[in-house]
């Protein structure tokens, strides 16, 4: 149950009119046995709550609700994400190392103490991140952007590396990077293609004395020094969705809920777990056992994870036995029906 | 009893401390009896409310504040010290565990002048509380300006404190004001370490890039400023706090009536001279280039984000555009939808009861929005100032008769 429950918004999607998209929402809960109640009495596709603190979070009109705070929340999707990737495992291999970058600057940076934040699976392309920090709650919406553009160094100026706490993270990816240009002798390549004048070893003694500012003499120098940057910022920045952070009254999936079209469990992870999670096996809601399905139409990128499992790819029409985890991934996918 | 003696010279330069609440309700059962009272002192404490009002709009001198010194410092007996349940009296007092329980100052034991203090503070705070009342009594942008104009006042103010007594005045607002505040008064000279949910309050208001947290050291949570700024802070803390609506009854509203009666024509000839700007058509070479972008987006049938279909819906609303015209515009779009557009369109200009603002220039900034800086902090600020201009380049060049 989420942290104070009864003073969240719930929204549940009837699972019995998709593949039409409604949703059932202001709804408030007293009590656990309430919540279960209402679940069990039509079982819905997808549950999400609000990050929101309400009043009244029962109430039609958001302005009734009464808002008094919300749960500072992050949402990484392997869509908003500047590599695209089209495999599933792939996609959340890269959103679990923006989630390591997230934390990084959480803990060293916002002081936010590991114990307040909690880490989930989506259940889809993705992890959310909670944080439960008093003092973040009641920041609006303009101050949270703040936060965004800290993460995502959104349009800072670069004359030189700024002396704060991601200026030195830029700096350290600033070494990595000409270091390896270094190493792997890309150097001149390099400096040709940003139309370098001037002595390369110049160029190189600053470089491995790390004194990476003294790039801004020249202004040939000055374009490695833009390059170096620009690249730096890429890896530093966190690719968070903005808009769902900026939000102070979102909706977001219940952890611990099954995701709709996948089957998945949106399953809280442990920080110091994250590291070997393997979503897909791992939040498995379903079990092994062989289930009959009908393929209707298959799109390899959601199914490449399973190809141990399935030995080929099948095609529109093939009737097979998958084990029912799988089973339930392909029917919420929409690629199979239930039954030979 | 001397209750509050310390603090009264605070509430004479200060009158906004929240501890001053104490103090009233000693003096007062309600606001109603005050406002009723006609005491001599009382009636001038109305007419000094008035006068704050007045100010705001450059009718009459801003008030002028008594100076008092902070008395504790001073004093070395320290009887107070045993009745804190924080034991935060040494041989002075560790603001940063304070939490202005006021419980030393109830039992302080100097008496001495006490009877002139306390009139003296009587004489600013309730005049202060008065034109709160009236600003609270009327249009909404009166009492943003109000606060606007107070709380920069009171920024002047506070920077031309002698400097050991504006350390106490600091830790006394900081307080007042729960900012947290990383290591209180024990901090580097002249620097406050302050928590970034209190930070934030500021760069999300003052545009520059000196207050954008991505250009500050952030460290643990706290965020390390210069004495200046953490006054610049307060300040914003201070607006916030006055731009609060006071509840006002009918029974209120009647009693303060006739200050009302002064002041509404006062509000009534501001509200003329600023002048609703209204377009009765819109010239697209006015908007700014972000509205530009998207609308050329649109055009060509890119498929933009969903933050800059708000950003333009409301934009172009905010500019006189009715609905329908709106979503002839996004008909280009690749996933046109005409009955979503509809909803959202007129979602958006207010159908459901809520007229949305478009984004602020920093908005815009975030969700990449944002393709040119103009020197300008919103879209519509551009876009009116275009408009403004270009009526009187018009007028200008209309010939001579």
């Amino acid at each position: 149950m989420p942290v104070e429950f009864k003073k969240r918004e719930w929204a549940f999607v009837p699972l019995d009119v998709l593949p039409q998209f409604t949703m059932h929402r202001h709804i408030a809960f007293n009590s656990e046995h309430e919540v279960k109640n209402h679940i069990l009495s039509s079982i819905p596709a997808n549950i999400y709550f609000s990050s929101a603190y309400y009043n009244k979070p029962s109430a039609e009109k958001m302005e009734q609700k009464g808002w008094e705070g919300a749960d500072l929340i992050f949402d990484i999707d392997a869509d908003h994400l500047p590599v695209k990737v089209k495999s599933i495992q792939s996609a959340l291999k890269l959103a679990k190392e923006e989630i390591f970058k997230l934390l990084d600057i959480l803990t060293d940076d916002f002081g936010i103490d590991e114990k307040e934040i909690m880490v989930v699976f989506s259940g889809g392309r993705g992890y959310h991140l909670h944080v439960h920090n008093e003092d973040f709650r009641k920041l609006d919406s303009a101050e949270r952007r703040e936060i965004i553009d800290y993460l995502m160094i959104n349009d800072v100026k670069f004359d030189k590396i700024p002396e704060t706490s991601q200026g030195r993270r830029i700096y350290r990816s600033m070494r990595e990077l000409s270091g390896y240009i270094i190493e792997k002798n890309h150097l001149n390549t390099l400096l040709k293609k940003l139309n370098f004048r001037g002595k390369v070893e110049d160029v190189e003694i600053i470089l491995n004395s790390g004194r990476l500012n003294r790039l801004t003499g020249s202004k040939s120098k000055r374009r490695l020094f833009e390059y170096l940057f620009t690249k730096a910022v890429e890896k530093v920045k966190v690719n968070i969705d903005a808009p769902v952070t900026a939000d102070v009254k979102r909706l977001i999936r219940l952890p611990d809920s099954l995701h709709g079209r996948t089957g998945l469990r949106a399953s809280p992870v442990s920080i110091n777990n994250l590291d070997e999670f393997e979503p897909l096996r791992d939040a498995r809601a379903f079990g092994d056992e062989k289930v009959k399905v009908r393929v209707r139409r298959v799109r390899k990128e959601d199914l490449s994870w399973a190809i141990d499992v399935l030995k080929k790819y099948p095609r529109a029409g093939d009737r097979i036995k998958v084990p029912e985890y799988l089973g339930i991934f392909m029917l919420c996918r929409g690629m199979a029906q239930y039954g030979h | 009893m001397a209750a509050y003696l310390p603090l009264l010279p605070f509430f004479i330069k200060y009158p906004f401390i929240k501890a001053a609440r104490f103090f009233l309700d000693e003096e007062f059962r309600d606001i109603k009896e005050f406002l009723k009272s006609d005491r001599t002192v009382d009636i001038e404490a109305k007419k000094s409310g008035e006068q704050i009002v007045l100010s705001i709009f450059r009718k009459v001198e801003e008030p002028i504040f008594p100076e008092y010194g902070f008395i504790c410092s001073a004093c070395e007996e320290k009887e107070c010290k045993s009745y804190c349940p924080k034991n935060a009296i040494k041989k002075e007092i560790n603001w940063s565990i304070c939490d202005l329980c006021c419980e030393c100052f109830k039992h302080c034991p100097k008496v001495e002048g006490y009877e002139e203090i306390k009139f003296k503070a009587k004489e600013s705070v309730l005049p202060f509380l008065y034109s709160r009342l009236i600003v609270s009594s009327l249009d909404d942008w009166v009492r943003r300006k109000f606060a606007v104009v107070m709380a920069r006042r009171y920024r002047e103010i506070i920077k031309r404190e002698d400097s050991s007594f504006k350390k106490y005045l600091l830790a006394l607002l900081f307080t007042d004001f729960k900012i947290k505040v990383s290591d209180g008064l024990n901090g580097k000279k002249n620097t406050y370490r302050v928590h970034i949910s209190s930070y934030l309050k500021a760069p999300s208001r003052i545009k520059s890039e000196k207050w954008r947290l991505i250009n500050k050291k952030l460290e643990k949570g706290f965020v390390e400023i210069e004495q200046d700024d953490f006054i610049r802070l307060i300040e914003e803390f201070l607006r916030e706090r006055l731009v609060e609506k006071i509840q006002i009854d009918d029974e209120i509203k009647k009693l303060i009536e006739p200050s009302l009666k002064v002041i509404e024509p006062v509000v009534f000839e501001e509200k003329k001279k600023a002048g609703q700007l209204k377009f009765d058509k819109t010239d697209t070479s006015c908007f700014p280039p972000c509205m530009k972008k998207i609308l050329e987006d649109l055009k060509s049938g890119v498929n933009i984000p969903h933050t800059a279909r708000f950003a333009v819906t409301s934009f172009l609303l905010n500019a006189g555009l009715d609905v329908e015209e709106v979503i002839t515009l996004f008909r280009s779009a690749p996933d046109f939808n005409e009955e979503r557009t509809r909803y959202q369109v007129e979602h958006i200009a207010g159908a459901k009861g809520t007229e949305y603002d478009c984004p602020a220039c920093d908005t815009m900034r975030t969700y990449h929005n944002c393709v040119k800086n103009c020197d300008t902090y919103h879209p519509l600020s551009l876009y009116e100032n275009c408009m403004r201009n270009r009526s009187h380049t018009v007028k200008s060049y209309k010939p001579a008769e």
